[in-house]
């Protein structure tokens, strides 16, 4: 019996990761140096449901590329992200406009997610210090807290990791003053090459009454070779 | 025989009578204007407001909360409210409104601004008439008109076409192009900050279809029975109130009456003090002469009689001249305004009131002002010869 304790505290000792190992693992699945998607964005508001798709490219920490598909109201609509400047491509009008930076928290195509949360792919280890709050059977419990210098989006989030998957199963944005902005619950996924890549998750912004956001991802592609060509405003111009 | 002596009184010394009469005149002229400018500043700020919200307004129920953040999610369908606008016994005009906010781009400048779709309607409603300085009103759903502000700031000409960016009621940004067919320049400079366009341009902008923010009745002053009417016929999803129970009109409501009241106790004291000082000082000034009257035999009641008459005849001869002089400025400035500058204006930005002031002259105003002249002329000097009647003359003429 005393063998088999000494086993398992061994063997605990010798597997259990550290809280920068998990993130470093989620990080590897979360943000390849590359994707490429189509997205399928469902808001819920109130009684009311809006569908809308778009088409995602996305290379290195801050250079993405949305192309709206759906519905005919927004087809055509692009947003080029690279670094912290966010243009905006509105067929109704044929005109580029630069979103100032302090909208890139304000929410996307009237969803719960910003701007920010869609185009930005900075990696958890460099942007937050970390700390293992929980562990129960089948998930860690991280807290992170915003490194000082950087940029991250939110000030301090919780996440539920799975343990098979190093994925997040669960998370919570906070604000500086302690306040919670948005919940993130991940429903499915999906194995792709040797990464476990969320295929399909759901946004509720605390901020919002009644309304929360899903989004289903198809046709995940990644580290697909992008040309640079496509995050430019030349592309994002074209008709 | 009685008002031939009172006459003679009067003109026997010409420099006390004139003074009597002229602080009379001074004190109805000052207080008749007075009034006349407290009511055309009300004039000023409630008819604005009237103009800007109708008679009664129609929002959705949370629409004042969420207004203010520029939230066009709060709205209700336009053809159903028109349906039941159609069934108001009394006659009325009823025009849909969507306020929103957006940034308008010209070339590599862009400005914030306050908007509202509006219909043809409006036109005479708002009296664009008198404000577009510029162009003409909307005819075309791809049609914008702007405020002097904007069309300094963005260095705008009729003609130039202008990128209007919002968001939508689902929050999803939307732009569409518009053809500036007019300038305006609104009372309120801070207004110029806004622009216009058609009803049915912004529904389609802000992905609203068949919804608007505000429905507006115009109604000849029965806005008491169309809120009844409506309050009974509209769905519950939507908020009827009077203008008078809407935003700043409310609190002008509630607080003017008291205003006025305050103002009208203020100068009806001031004048009704400042002509009983004068009776008085008039009637003391002729102890002696009471004295003198009561030994030759006078009787008392024609004593007071002849006092009270000389009373009445200076309280009626400066009332009515107070009238003229001060109503005269008042009707003057009602024409010409007194032009505050930016004073008024920045008051508020939701109104659009001009910097200028009409005073103006009522009846009720006209009546009181000679009431309290005469009534106070008449009463100082029945308090004042009511106990120096009663002395006896010896006394009266050595208190002299």
């Amino acid at each position: 019996m005393k063998i088999l304790f000494i086993f398992f505290l061994l063997s605990n000792l010798i597997f259990s990761m550290s809280s920068e190992e998990i993130l470093t693992k989620l990080d590897y699945n979360m943000t390849p140096e590359s994707v490429s998607y189509s997205g399928e964005m469902i808001i819920h508001r109130e009684d009311k449901k809006y569908t809308k798709k778009f088409i995602m490219d996305a290379v290195g920490n801050e250079k993405s590329f949305i192309v709206f598909k759906h519905p005919a109201r927004d087809r055509g609509t692009k947003y080029l992200r690279n670094g912290k400047n966010l243009w905006i491509y509105m067929p109704s009008t044929s005109r580029t406009i630069k979103i100032s930076k302090h909208m890139l928290k304000e929410s996307m195509m009237g969803s719960d997610i910003s701007y920010d949360d869609q185009t930005d792919r900075n990696k958890y280890n460099i942007l937050y210090n970390s700390e293992i709050i929980n562990e129960t059977p089948t998930q860690y419990v991280l807290d992170l807290i915003r490194r000082e210098g950087q940029e991250a989006k939110y000030y301090k989030q919780i996440l539920w990791i799975n343990k098979n998957t190093l994925t997040i199963d669960k998370g919570e944005m906070y604000a500086n003053s302690g306040k919670l902005l948005k919940e993130y619950i991940v429903d499915e996924i999906k194995k792709i090459e040797d990464r476990y890549y969320i295929t399909i998750f759901r946004i509720d912004d605390k901020l919002k009454k009644n309304s929360y956001t899903e989004l289903i991802l198809t046709d995940i592609k990644l580290n697909p070779d992008l040309s640079e060509s496509i995050f430019t405003l030349k592309n994002l111009e074209r008709k | 025989m009685l008002f031939s002596i009172v006459f003679k009184n009067l003109k026997r010394n010409k420099k006390r009578s004139f003074l009597t009469i002229l602080i009379i005149l001074i004190a109805t002229s000052g207080m008749t204007f007075g009034l006349s400018w407290i009511e055309g500043e009300k004039n000023l700020f409630l008819e604005s407001g009237k103009r800007m919200t109708g008679d009664v307004r129609i929002t959705a129920l949370d629409y004042e909360l969420r207004s203010r953040s520029l939230d066009v999610s709060s709205n209700f369908s336009y053809s159903k409210t028109n349906k039941v606008i159609q069934k108001i016994p009394e006659t009325n005009i009823g025009v849909g409104r969507i306020r929103f906010g957006g940034l308008i781009y010209y070339n590599e400048k862009h400005e914030k601004a306050m908007g509202s779709g509006i219909e043809s309607k409006d036109e005479e409603i708002i009296g664009f008439d008198k404000f577009i300085y510029s162009g003409r009103f909307l005819e075309d759903n791809n049609e914008i008109i702007l405020g002097e502000t904007l069309k300094r700031r963005l260095n705008l000409k009729l003609g130039d076409e202008v990128t209007l960016l919002t968001q939508t009621q689902d929050k999803s940004l939307y732009s569409l192009n518009y053809d500036i067919v007019g300038f305006y320049k609104m009372d309120n400079t801070k207004l110029n900050k806004s622009f216009y366009i058609t009803l049915s341009s912004s529904q389609y902008l802000l992905d609203m279809e068949d919804s608007i923010t505000e429905y507006l009745i115009y109604s000849n002053n029965n806005e008491n029975l169309i809120k009844k009417f409506l309050t009974e016929n509209m769905n519950e999803d939507v908020l009827v109130k009077k203008w008078d129970e809407i935003g700043m009109n409310e609190s002008f409501t509630q607080i003017l009456p008291l205003i006025k009241g305050i103002f009208i106790f203020i100068f009806a004291t001031l004048s009704g003090l400042s002509i009983s000082n004068t009776m008085l000082m008039t009637v003391f000034e002729r102890r002696h002469e009471i004295g003198l009257l009561k030994a030759l035999g006078m009787k008392e009641s024609e004593i007071k009689k002849m006092f009270i008459l000389e009373g009445s005849l200076m309280g009626s001869i400066g009332g009515i001249a107070g009238l003229v002089l001060g109503g005269g400025i008042a009707l003057y400035l009602g024409k010409v305004g007194v032009n505050f500058g930016d004073m008024i204006e920045s008051f508020t930005s939701e109104l659009n009131i001009k910097g200028v002031i009409y005073p103006h002259l009522t009846i009720f105003i006209t009546s009181l002002s000679l009431f309290i002249a005469l009534s106070t002329s008449i009463l100082a000097t029945f308090l004042a010869i009511f106990s120096e009647v009663k002395k006896e003359a010896v006394e009266n003429m050595r208190n002299e």
